[in-house]
């Protein structure tokens, strides 16, 4: 496997491990993991989340990751735009 | 006794759901206090007459064992007009309240019927607490906190005696949903002690809950509880606090707090940014 490769396949199982996240999180008992789309919109048109349940999956990143989501809403809009965002988020962050 | 209900306008009840069209009265016994000069429905208030309606209509009186995706997004106001609408399936209630097409509040209980109720613990004398304020927007009986015992960067423990004047304490006995109250009050006594050195104390409202277990059904009169808030994360904007509460002498640790508790959780609250 290229360099690039194994780097894909692990943006893809943190990508996946983010979904299991979310759902663990907010408690999404009708949600599976391959129903919610990597760069689906997570908040208002897409998965419906609100400002209250980016907290929620802020506390859980953190606690699982060990990064921290600064308070900026026009950075964290963008984090949190998406599974594939918050994943680049949680893997350059790990990176640095 | 003032009014502790809500009016009613319109009631349709479903199998198993209810669907509530209610105002609330401008002379609500809990707006006085909550908060002085800025009137609102706290969200434990909400919460209970989600419960009491689930008991009168659709016949649900088994106790709520946890409170899970607690949800307040916009204030509830005197004279204000709102929807509530409940689902109940064997072990859970669910709710959701709107008012004018937006959304107010939600959440689901868990029910479990066989939901002990705490012996009560002896009342203990009092240790003297250090010199610690306690700063709280809440004042009057909506001040259900009584004093700091303890405070430090992390975390901040205090006490509250339940009495008649307790707010929801009928029949001498408060419902375990008054620990939701105490909790968020815990975590404005921290926020209050810690910015002290702060230009002024920053007001914070409760946004809600992944879940608070109550592990007991209710509060009695003369009851001693202690009140435990740790800071988890944020100063300003989206906090988070885990915080639980219980009877007899106050525990020395978050551990310890868990592990005995009453009413445990975590719970997040609006900060506003420092110059709001």
């Amino acid at each position: 496997m290229s360099h690039a490769a194994a780097l894909g396949a692990d943006l893809l199982e943190l990508e996946t491990e983010i979904k299991k996240i979310i759902i663990d999180a907010l408690m999404l008992e009708d949600t599976a993991v391959e129903d919610i789309e990597t760069d689906g919109a997570l908040f208002d048109s897409g998965l419906g989340l609100d400002s209250i349940d980016a907290l929620e999956i802020a506390i859980a990143l953190e606690g699982r990751y060990g990064v921290t989501v600064e308070d900026d809403p026009e950075k964290n809009r963008q984090i949190f735009a998406s599974v594939r965002s918050l994943a680049q988020f949680v893997s350059e962050k790990r990176a640095s | 006794m003032g009014i502790t209900t809500p009016e009613l306008l319109a009631l349709r009840p479903a199998e198993n759901a209810l669907e509530v069209r209610a105002r609330v009265p401008a002379d609500l016994d809990f707006l006085e206090g909550h908060f002085p000069g800025h009137p609102l429905v706290p969200g434990f208030v909400q919460v209970h007459w989600v419960l009491a309606l689930a008991r009168q209509h659709l016949g649900v009186s088994t106790p709520p064992a946890a409170v899970e995706l607690l949800k307040f997004r916009a204030p509830l106001l005197p004279g204000q007009e709102f929807a509530l609408k409940l689902r109940a399936t064997a072990q859970r209630l669910g709710f959701e309240i709107e008012s004018a097409g937006q959304p107010v509040s939600s959440g689901r209980f868990q029910l479990d019927d066989a939901l002990p109720q705490h012996d009560p613990e002896p009342v203990l004398a009092a240790p003297t607490p250090p010199d610690l304020p306690l700063l709280l927007p809440q004042a009057g009986r909506m001040r259900v906190l009584e004093r700091v015992l303890a405070h430090g960067r992390r975390a901040t423990l205090c006490d509250a005696v339940i009495g008649p004047d307790t707010p929801l304490c009928e029949n001498d006995v408060a419902p375990a949903v008054l620990g939701i109250e105490l909790l968020a009050q815990c975590m404005a006594a921290h926020g209050g002690l810690s910015g002290r050195d702060g230009p002024q104390p920053r007001r914070g409202f409760l946004v809600g809950s992944r879940r608070i277990e109550l592990r007991t059904r209710g509060f009695l009169p003369g009851e001693r509880l202690w009140v435990r808030a740790e800071h988890v994360r944020g100063e300003s904007g989206m906090v988070a606090f885990r915080c639980a509460l219980g009877a007899a002498a106050p525990p020395a640790s978050h551990a310890e707090a868990q592990a005995r508790a009453l009413v445990a959780g975590s719970l997040n609250a609006f900060v506003e940014p420092p110059g709001a």
